[in-house]
């Protein structure tokens, strides 16, 4: 089956979810492949975590009891399952994950945020997991933005950020605040569910839409939890949030933190590019901080720092 | 006569009117604000501290006197981080 | 040579950890002119054993997408890459037991660490302890401390910045750890109070900080429990889960005489004797010692 993420067509012998697809027609840009084993020599490559190696053009996750996944030269992706691995949970890994990295062989810029667009005009909300950048895009999501895609903010070579995927995965507990009751588990063990928001077919979404590119407006960047909070909820009546612009020689410090893998692309000797395309997309585009403060879990507090987000855009366009 | 001038193994990107900059040899990251930045364009081709006066005097309202020592102090700040490179004229 | 890598930290909570931790940064920082107290909020020793960020990045995995179970059985990957990567002592604090894992092996096994230093303290005080920690009951505590399945932040319906520990009962905690085939150090609490120069000089070595007599005086007068506690009545104690009153309560031993009841005393010993008399808080007559009880009023300057 074919399918076009990131306006590239996949061949892919894996069933992907949540794409556009359609028949055979011409060679496409990147193979998906199911092979029963895998044939890697990893004393090329750089060990970078404990289930992870990696070269400039190749990268291998080899995850116990689930699967292995070999990443090439922003081509190919072969993965070898293992038995009896839930499949649902492989498939998240290579729409995500894998076709990422694949991104990112292709030396195209990659970074850790949902992106999310309005009238045609996007925003990145950036941070790793914990940061809350899902939680809030699936409160835009509810207040009149549309879904350009989850935790993977992928840059062409103009600057612009592509289409991806058009899932959101959420804790189950903001998808009950938020009462997303379409919500539902997508493999059997995760606990995140997985929210699959309407696409808008009508108005000025229209001619950004179909190419699927747009351009990016703001960025937005979340700043983390503290590793040691043990805390269950939070205190009440405790300011949303707050946002303070990075500007100038500034923004590059966050960017790079919420460069997707960051410490992987920096192994992958991807550096200078990584500077060189900020400078080119991103002098100009607005960057932000985002700190949530320590508010707790309401409507009412995800809709002030939605608000805080809403209306700073609106400002921009 | 000392002559300073952009040291060639950095990588250097404009964001907006400063600069970044990565010393791969270092391994480390400098952020140069936009008056350090037209500084260091100038240091394109090697340059003495007479010569940078004269032309920042060219751009900006300033004494001698104060470019002069504002143009020292900063000369000095790239030499301690090993930002530039230094020759010496004939 | 200079062993490098992990160095766990692990206690049952509520049983000096903090403190062990304000004496290593101490220790680290000695050094600077300016620096005289400790900011507790800034205590950089490694990352926590069951950050869920650290563990993201020794594996490279999306642990978000896996369950519990699955990122439990990841965990001793992890430290034994983590730690063959480290090229110089690192120091992590961990709640975990040192329990088994469905794959045979331990947590923190021995290939995955240069050693554990354990501090224990004893029940009494730790129920105490804990049950203002936890927001519960001093019944719920003990209960607690006597359940094998007892363990944190088992819920997954929301994130959290870190992974399910399981603690086993009080005197599991204790054995998996001190029975492991690790290098491990086993320091009492209350030694560390009464006995300051000893113990702290013991961890010092331990953990290939410096152990002469001056630098260790030095860091143990930095964390006096005074200045921990004048610290978090000033800037609060990011680590203080919000439900209890006070992190730095008394630091006392023997507060428990004032506090336990009779009943809630024996359930500790029925619980816990045999690690008890191990740990030299119960005698073979089964009689609670005086390492229990106060014999005066100790603070960490009194060497």
């Amino acid at each position: 089956m074919y399918y076009s993420l990131y306006n590239l067509t996949i061949d892919s012998d894996f069933v992907l979810t949540n794409l556009p697809y359609f028949q055979k027609s011409h060679p496409a840009n990147i193979s998906i492949k199911q092979v029963d084993k895998l044939d890697v020599d990893v004393s090329l490559m750089n060990q970078v975590g404990a289930y992870c190696w990696l070269s400039s053009s190749s990268f291998l996750l080899s995850i116990p009891r689930l699967a292995d996944f070999y990443v090439r030269d922003g081509q190919s992706i072969a993965v070898a399952v293992a038995d009896d691995a839930d499949m649902a949970l492989v498939i998240t890994y290579i729409q995500g994950y894998m076709l990422a990295v694949v991104m990112q062989q292709r030396g195209q810029l990659v970074l850790h945020g949902t992106v999310l667009q309005k009238n045609g005009c996007a925003i990145a909300v950036c941070g790793h997991s914990g940061s809350g950048k899902s939680t809030l895009a699936a409160t835009l999501l509810t207040q009149g933005w549309q879904l350009v895609s989850d935790d993977v903010c992928v840059f062409d070579t103009h600057g612009k950020v592509l289409q991806g995927c058009h899932a959101l995965n959420v804790w189950p507990d903001i998808a009950e605040v938020l009462q997303l009751s379409e919500a539902e588990p997508f493999t059997a063990t995760m606990a995140k569910l997985q929210y699959v928001p309407q696409v808008s077919t009508t108005g000025n979404n229209g001619a950004n839409a179909r190419l699927g590119a747009f351009p990016l407006v703001a960025v937005y960047c979340l700043s983390e939890e503290q590793d040691d909070d043990q805390s269950d909820t939070l205190e009440e009546d405790v300011f949303a949030g707050a946002l303070s612009e990075f500007k100038g020689m500034r923004k590059f410090a966050p960017l790079k933190a919420n460069r997707y893998r960051t410490q992987f692309a920096t192994a992958m000797g991807q550096d200078a590019l990584f500077m060189q395309q900020c400078s080119a997309f991103l002098a100009n585009t607005p960057v932000y901080g985002l700190s949530r403060g320590k508010a707790k879990l309401s409507l009412a507090n995800l809709h002030a720092l939605s608000d805080l987000i809403s209306d700073s855009f609106e400002a921009l366009v | 006569m000392e002559l300073y001038s952009q040291k060639s193994s950095l990588n250097v990107a404009p964001m907006g009117d400063e600069l970044v900059m990565m010393d791969t040899s270092q391994g480390q990251y400098f952020g140069l604000n936009s008056l350090a930045s037209q500084i260091w364009s100038l240091l394109i081709t090697p340059k003495s501290i007479d010569d940078l006066v004269v032309e920042l005097m060219s751009i900006f309202d300033v004494t001698e006197e104060e470019c002069r020592a504002d143009t020292a102090l900063f000369l000095q700040q790239l030499v301690d981080k090993q930002l530039v490179k230094v020759t010496t004229a004939a | 040579m200079m062993p490098t890598g992990i160095f766990w930290l692990a206690s049952y909570p509520k049983s000096g950890n903090t403190w062990l931790r304000s004496f290593i940064f101490a220790m680290q920082n000695q050094s600077k002119a300016d620096f005289t107290t400790i900011d507790i909020n800034q205590l950089q020793t490694g990352a926590i054993a069951s950050s869920r960020h650290w563990l993201e990045n020794g594996l490279g995995v999306e642990l978000d997408l896996h369950s519990t179970e699955d990122i439990e059985s990841y965990r001793s990957d992890a430290y034994r890459f983590i730690h063959s990567q480290l090229t110089e002592p690192t120091y992590h604090k961990i709640h975990d037991a040192n329990h088994l894992c469905v794959s045979g092996q331990r947590l923190c096994p021995a290939d995955a660490c240069a050693g554990a230093l354990y501090v224990v303290r004893n029940p009494f005080d730790v129920a105490i302890s804990f049950a203002n920690h936890m927001g519960v009951s001093l019944d719920r505590s003990i209960e607690m401390m006597g359940t094998a399945d007892f363990a944190l932040l088992a819920n997954d319906k929301k994130y959290r910045p870190q992974v399910r520990q399981r603690m086993g009962t009080w005197s599991d905690h204790v054995t998996s750890w001190v029975d492991s085939d690790l290098p491990t150090l086993l320091v009492r609490y209350e030694d560390m109070l009464s006995n300051s120069l000893v113990s702290f000089t013991k961890v010092s070595q331990f953990l290939h900080l410096p152990a002469d007599e001056t630098s260790v005086k030095k860091a143990i007068a930095m964390c006096h429990f005074n200045n921990l506690k004048k610290q978090e009545d000033k800037h609060g104690f990011k680590e203080r889960p919000v439900k209890s009153k006070a992190f730095f309560r008394k630091g006392i031993v023997g507060d428990w005489q004032d506090t336990l009841s009779q009943s809630q005393i024996d359930r500790l010993i029925i619980d816990h004797a045999a690690v008890m008399q191990r740990l030299g808080y119960l005698d073979d007559k089964m009689q609670i010692t005086p390492l229990c009880y106060p014999n005066e009023m100790c603070y960490p300057n009194k060497m």
